[in-house]
């Protein structure tokens, strides 16, 4: 009985959350109280981060596609000499840092403003990789170009290996558009977020 | 966009009058049981998450113990698709049906 009417309580609290989820604001705020914000300026380098890699049909994938053309569209505003492009390595075709190095170069971007990591497979390696890359160069401010749900973990990771880190968008803006399904993705992707940072944190990494 | 995302409660509230009306008129059922039945709907929500949760967890462990075993990278992002969102409402629902099938039998 104790059991039944655990699983009634449980049941209802999970339902509670879909149907707040999907129907109120409530998940557009907790994305925006999650999202670290900076005042977007001049910085040393750009740095784009790995997103949904290569899909089997051997092209970057959308949302990969879609940070490499925002951060092409940061330095074309003058924001930093530098592009720095991460990726994850690829079974079926070229890593997609080297996918991202073309589409950068074929926006007339300089061949020597863009700079690419070996394929990595977290954002630790990420932030490592991309240390062991400026550093040499001097380059301790940077933008960071990765999706919302995951900023606030990728910046802490960052600054946690001696960057000072600006996220893309710069301060975030409140949202409170979306369907009851994205406002769902977007509970999803942040109800995972916090469990990676809650590991990374664990970890020391941030 | 308000109007746009009521459109799928009002949807299911028409359809969910519907259903009651269809259920006592057409099939004979008992209104009264139908608080009885939602009870029934949370617990399978309830078992489901249950699954759901411990799947998770044990997909995590494996995940990480595999990478500290190995040094083979596995990601855990293998535990981000929707499909166990799926097998695990599936394992709830079946568990639970089969839990309370006794007690439902008695009555």
């Amino acid at each position: 009985m104790r059991l039944t009417i655990g699983l009634q309580t449980l049941g209802a609290l999970v339902a509670s959350l879909l149907l707040l989820g999907a129907f109120t604001p409530a998940v557009n705020l907790l994305a925006y109280w999650r999202a670290p914000a900076r005042v977007l300026g001049p910085v040393d380098a750009i740095v784009v981060l790995g997103e949904g890699g290569i899909t089997e049909s051997g092209r970057l994938s959308h949302s990969s596609l879609q940070r490499i053309t925002e951060a092409i569209d940061l330095y074309r505003q003058g924001l930093a000499p530098l592009l720095v492009v991460s990726g994850s390595p690829s079974r079926v075709a070229r890593p997609e840092a080297e996918a991202r190095v073309q589409i950068a170069r074929a926006s007339g971007i300089a061949p020597e403003a863009v700079l690419a990591l070996d394929p990595v497979r977290t954002t630790r390696e990420e932030a490592q990789a991309v240390r062991a890359l400026l550093e040499p160069r001097g380059a301790r401010r940077i933008i960071l170009v990765t999706d919302g749900a995951s900023m606030a973990r990728s910046v802490g990771t960052f600054e946690k290996v001696g960057f000072t880190v600006t996220p893309s968008y710069g301060v975030p803006i409140l949202r409170w558009g979306g369907g009851p399904g994205a406002r769902l993705r977007l509970l999803q992707e942040n109800l995972i977020e916090m469990l990676a940072s809650a590991y990374y944190r664990l970890q020391g990494w941030t | 966009m308000v109007l746009e995302q009521l459109f799928l409660l009002a949807l299911v509230a028409v359809t969910s009058v519907a259903a009651c009306v269809l259920g006592i008129a057409g099939l004979g059922l008992r209104p009264a049981r139908l608080w009885e039945a939602g009870r029934f709907a949370l617990q399978l929500v309830g078992m489901s998450t249950l699954f759901f949760v411990g799947n998770l967890a044990i997909g995590l462990v494996c995940v990480l113990a595999v990478r500290g075993a190995t040094g083979t990278f596995v990601s855990v992002y293998l535990l981000n698709d929707p499909t166990l969102g799926v097998l695990s409402a599936a394992q709830g629902v079946c568990f639970e049906c089969w839990r309370t099938s006794g007690r439902r039998d008695s009555r």
